[in-house]
């Protein structure tokens, strides 16, 4: 099969999947019931001819394939209704909640590869020795530590503590910290971000190690040191390239790890973010809130899965499309 | 077991034996804490000793409800251990089935399916769960149920490769010419050649389960106050930290020693049925 045909294959799967999803969350929603009853019902002074016209003004007294085929219109055109408790068009609130998630995440991405690329050429180079069995332990806690965890210990000991860095939040309300926004700004990411950074970092080492290890094995390696190169650039001109082929169409779990710890990292430090706002509007039962925000999760993580799949069959050659 | 910890020994995985240890002592505090502490003392509010401090009477002190840290401990193991081993064992038996059948069949319906698994795990587990809660409410029940469906595809990818392989050995194809079943050979003969993977998969999906139950708990979607589940005790103390810092730590510290016993049980019984295996460790959520 050619290239061409392979991402055209995968491409109508993406669109069939991001499709699959709508029809299940719509069902699955549909399922809980009507959301003006829900949502009205227990309130005082609400009579069933209230409920009724709230009922008919949202248009949910309609046959169930009218609903959904209005609604995806509606999504096909990136209307995806008001937030019933912000009160505030969803599309604007997924795009300014989703630029503060994007600026703990990206850091902690960034900062994490950097780390863990350190780390496991420290590991890799060095295998079963003290350094590596310490790096392994290291990635074996970081795993075992639940997330939520590690930020309150991180904010009893920096903010309440020593008292340097701020607990919660993405700016402060009044006087900012030396008086600068931009500065303020960055003092509040710092403890998301380690947080972010410590697990990424636990992750990512290990996919790098062992990836790094496999390829500091092969003889072309042995090649280029019998070639007389020193082994800094052995390491870090041919090992760690071919070591990263495997992890760059991680890109996928890249991605997946920044929508996977986003609602309990912005949950612990009350960050403004998408993850924490998905919480948000699942607790109090914000039905277009829910119902956009998991699809644009979707369609991210679908174009993100799409491009690793592609990025795959063009970095490497060998892989067999199928 | 006695093999197990033999083999530990002889191959000086110290830290194994100490998950191991740590683990009976987890397991023993779940079994017997009905024996110990009633689910009143556990759960019942006595404000006269709210945020008690450690001390002789109270060894861990007391929640910012006065209730004993000790008894809701180790009645939240039992939560833990009930909500994450119900829902690998719902996991496992369903994802051998879909794995095992789609490995074994191999026709439109199996191909649709693996689709289906590979589409799910695309998505982070959490979030899997996060979206199912939504649907199902909060609570103890409904989170059980949200892991395990998040990690039935995980299972079903990984137990579909090797029935793949091993219905096309000799072994398989001789009893076949005896004129045994599809099903006879799918389940007396290829599942007994996967046990080990099924038991070293599901002592890490264990952790797992248990990070995101606790996660998932924490974000208030677990079981509801006053079931003392871990994750939900820290949220539910964190106003406390400044001033009694025990009302988390306490529960923290537990639910750490327990993903990580879990998680260096299940890298020894790696090593134990594949040597040649590397290292395991759990996914994040």
């Amino acid at each position: 099969m050619g290239t061409a045909r392979y991402i055209t294959r995968r491409l109508i799967f993406a669109v069939c999947l991001i499709w699959g999803v709508s029809v299940i969350l719509f069902a699955m929603i549909n399922a809980i019931g009507n959301p003006i009853e829900i949502l009205l019902a227990e309130r005082p002074g609400i009579t069933d001819e209230i409920i009724e016209s709230v009922t008919k003004y949202y248009g949910l007294d309609g046959s169930v394939t009218d609903r959904y085929f209005t609604w995806l219109w509606a999504i096909v055109r990136l209307d995806f209704g008001t937030s019933i408790i912000y009160n505030l068009p969803v599309s604007e609130m997924l795009v300014i909640y989703g630029m503060e998630t994007l600026k703990i995440q990206i850091p902690g991405i960034v900062i994490a590869l950097f780390v863990s690329v350190m780390i496991s050429v420290l590991a890799a180079t060095r295998q079963y020795s003290k350094v590596d069995f310490g790096v392994i332990a290291g990635a074996m806690v970081g795993h075992s530590l639940p997330g939520f965890l590690l930020g309150i210990i991180l904010i009893l000991i920096f903010s309440y503590w020593l008292g340097i860095l701020p607990s919660y939040g993405a700016y402060s309300t009044r006087n900012p910290v030396m008086g600068s926004e931009v500065i303020d700004g960055l003092w509040h990411m710092v403890l998301p971000v380690s947080m972010l950074v410590f697990f990424n970092t636990a992750t990512l080492t290990l996919l790098l190690r062992s990836s790094l290890v496999d390829v500091l094995r092969q003889d072309f390696i042995t090649a280029a040191r019998a070639s007389g190169l020193p082994e800094r650039r052995v390491v870090f001109g041919h090992a760690l390239r071919n070591a990263f082929i495997p992890v760059l169409t991680y890109l996928g779990i890249l991605f997946g790890l920044m929508l996977g710890t986003a609602p309990v990292t912005e949950t612990v430090f009350t960050w403004p973010g998408l993850g924490a706002l998905y919480i948000m509007a699942i607790q109090q039962l914000d039905y277009p809130l829910i119902m956009g925000a998991t699809m644009i999760i979707t369609v991210m993580l679908v174009t993100a899965t799409l491009l690793t799949d592609i990025a795959y069959v063009v970095i490497d050659p060998r892989i067999r499309l199928g | 077991m006695t093999g197990f910890i033999i083999f530990l020994l002889a191959t000086r995985r110290y830290m194994a034996i100490v998950g191991l240890g740590v683990l009976a002592v987890f397991f023993a505090a779940a079994l017997a804490a009905p024996l110990i502490y009633s689910w009143s003392a556990a759960t019942l509010v006595n404000l006269s000793q709210a945020l008690a401090p450690p001390s002789l009477t109270l060894p861990l002190g007391a929640d910012e409800m006065g209730r004993d840290m000790i008894a809701r401990l180790v009645w939240g193991a039992r939560v833990s251990l009930i909500v994450a081993g119900t829902s690998v064992s719902v996991a496992l038996v369903a994802g051998l089935l879909i794995g095992g059948l789609c490995g074994y069949y191999d026709n439109r319906i199996t191909f649709v399916t693996m689709r289906a698994m590979d589409a799910v795990i695309s998505f982070p587990r959490i979030l899997v769960a996060i979206m199912l809660i939504t649907i199902l409410g909060p609570g103890m029940a409904s989170l059980t149920l949200a892991i395990a469906i998040s990690s039935v595809p995980v299972f079903a990818r990984l137990f579909r490769g090797p029935v793949l392989s091993l219905k096309t050995r000799d072994f398989v194809l001789a009893s076949r010419s005896l004129g045994a079943g599809d099903m006879r050979l799918l389940f007396r003969h290829v599942m007994p050649n996967i046990s080990a993977l099924i038991i070293v998969q599901g002592s890490i999906s264990l952790a797992e389960a248990v990070l995101i139950a606790s996660g998932l708990s924490f974000l208030g979607l677990g079981p509801q106050p006053p079931v003392p589940e871990w994750g939900a005790m820290i949220a539910q103390s964190r106003s406390h930290l400044m001033s009694s810092p025990h009302v988390v730590l306490v529960p923290g510290i537990a639910l750490f020693l327990l993903v990580l016993a879990l998680n260096l049980v299940g890298d020894g019984l790696r090593d134990f049925t594949d040597p040649k295996a590397g290292r395991a460790i759990a996914r994040p959520a």
